[in-house]
């Protein structure tokens, strides 16, 4: 009996791994399924009319969402949105012609946050051509884009909040105009409103308005017309030939005073 | 008088343990501070006159655990060390005590003893290095999302110290950390323990070779750990956890060093009776 208990050892080690290694597998077993029941429950795609102006609005500018990615597609008559993330909402709502669109936080347990960026996917936004005026109050990185070079005859933006930052890539636009509704100074290191004009973008007439913030120019190719209403407070980043092309007017109304 | 367990015989147990072992825990509470200090010098000196970003409250964390673990399960090969020799295994298995006590008396030294010492240790070599490194270190001008300029320079006690600044918002989650360190702490060293007493012959080399066959095993079941109810991060975050995960996680977590231990209590008693 004492050397049958005493042998119970190497057993109870071999009890002891498969205790290990079989939780683990349960727990990851049950993870998963619920992760999947949660991610069926979740509308991943959804689709709203468009209308010509869209505004694009978080709940909680303080929290950081997934970057938006917002293309124009040719063929689509409606506002696809292509949503992945557990944690993120995304409803519309159609207000005098314009539809809102807002991201809203799913409520977690208190004091459970994510880290920035963790286990965050891109939001992608397919908008119609018919989209003329787009206005952004997402405190987050945009990027938008078009899928063919079809022209769009009129493309207004605007950024509300001065926590969003607007990438432009692989666009034909014919009159592009550029607004900003943040007139907070840049201070230390916090974000502010920003565009970022980047390559294969094909611009007949180039307008900003922009009373603070930051607007970079990196394509190769100049607009014909550009015309610039900057206060003395916005940072701008071009090439020798648009500088040299850009009219400079008043600063728009809104701009701080000194 | 119990066979099993009598509170003087345990007593008498502890006091032969501690007349014959207390130099050598002595050398090795003193190597251990030794080479605490030397980093800390070094340390101190490549961050001096800025940051001093190792001595803020999570940079003592992770010197604290980093020591903790390498100490810890080094001190737990070092307890059954008298069994490699013949003569003196004889000796320690012959003592009047029962296999429970015996067994007892590993686990106290091992898993609250040496994690007592070792804490008490650290923090008074690191009282007067971090109140230097808060004396002199600049205020941070430039880190983004900070919720205030100057570093968090408390000296860390486990279990007793609040979270840090970028835990505070879940202090719940700080002390499950510590707790699941714990527990994991306790795990190695009774698997250290336990392998010691199984093997008779050169245990220190097939600890070592069976913990890495064990290791590569584990690795090539593909199957990870999960933390359940002692993490939270992940895709599991914006989903709380159903109440079955959560006893499932805290059954595998408290139960791992408990048959840990519980294996090592038998191979305890193979030796004696072998």
């Amino acid at each position: 009996m004492t050397r049958n208990i005493a042998k119970a050892g190497p057993w109870l080690f071999a009890l002891t791994l498969l205790w290990f290694l079989g939780g683990n597998y349960l727990i990851d077993l049950l993870e998963k399924n619920h992760l999947a029941q949660a991610h069926r429950l979740h509308p991943a795609l959804q689709k709203w009319d468009a209308t010509a102006h869209i505004v694009l609005q978080s709940d909680d500018p303080s929290r950081q969402l997934p970057n938006l990615k917002l293309r124009f597609m040719a063929g689509t008559t409606q506002v696809v949105v292509h949503n992945t993330n557990l944690h993120v909402n995304v409803a519309s709502t159609m207000h005098n012609g314009i539809r809102q669109i807002k991201f809203s936080h799913v409520k977690r347990k208190p004091g459970l946050e994510l880290a920035p960026r963790e286990g965050l996917h891109d939001i992608g936004i397919d908008l119609p051509l018919s989209v003329q005026t787009l206005d952004f109050l997402t405190a987050n990185p945009v990027t938008l884009s078009a899928d063919s070079l079809n022209p769009l005859p009129e493309l207004n933006l605007t950024l509300q909040d001065c926590q969003t930052s607007l990438e432009l890539i692989h666009l034909q636009v014919h009159q592009l105009t550029l607004s900003s509704n943040c007139t907070q100074d840049k201070t230390s290191r916090e974000q502010f409103a920003e565009f970022n004009l980047g390559a294969e973008l094909k611009i007949d007439e180039l307008i900003a308005n922009l009373p603070t913030g930051k607007l970079s120019y990196g394509n190769s190719e100049t607009p014909a017309t550009i015309r610039l209403n900057l206060s003395d407070r916005v940072v701008l980043q071009a090439n020798s030939q648009f500088l040299r092309s850009a009219h400079f007017g008043k600063p728009p109304a809104n701009s701080l005073q000194p | 008088m119990n066979n099993y367990f009598d509170i003087t015989r345990f007593g008498r147990l502890c006091l032969a343990q501690w007349a014959e072992n207390w130099r050598e825990y002595a050398w090795f509470a003193a190597v251990g501070a030794m080479i605490n200090l030397i980093f800390i010098l070094i340390i101190f000196s490549s961050e001096a006159p800025n940051s001093f970003h190792s001595f803020n409250f999570e940079g003592q964390i992770a010197w604290y655990l980093t020591g903790l673990f390498a100490s810890g399960l080094i001190f737990a090969g070092r307890h059954f060390r008298h069994l490699t020799q013949p003569g003196a295994a004889l000796i320690t298995l012959m003592r009047p005590a029962s296999h429970l006590e015996k067994w007892l008396l590993a686990f106290l030294a091992m898993g609250v003893l040496f994690p007592l010492v070792y804490t008490l240790v650290i923090a008074l070599m690191n009282f007067p290095m971090v109140t230097m490194a808060k004396h002199w270190s600049t205020p941070r001008v430039d880190c983004v999302g900070c919720t205030s300029a100057v570093a968090d320079f408390r000296v860390f006690i486990p279990f007793l110290s609040q979270s840090s600044e970028s835990t505070r918002a879940n202090p719940d989650h700080f002390i499950r950390s510590q707790v699941f360190t714990l527990l994991i702490l306790w795990s190695g060293q009774g698997l250290i323990a336990s392998a010691t007493l199984y093997f008779r012959r050169s245990p220190i080399l097939r600890t070592t070779l069976a913990l890495f066959v064990l290791f590569v095993l584990i690795l090539w079941s593909g199957i990870s750990p999960h933390r359940g109810v002692f993490w939270s991060s992940g895709s599991m975050e914006v989903l709380a956890l159903r109440p079955l995960e959560s006893l499932l996680s805290l059954a595998l977590w408290t139960g791992l060093p408990v048959l840990i231990w519980l294996t090592a209590f038998f191979h305890l008693k193979e030796r004696e009776v072998a």
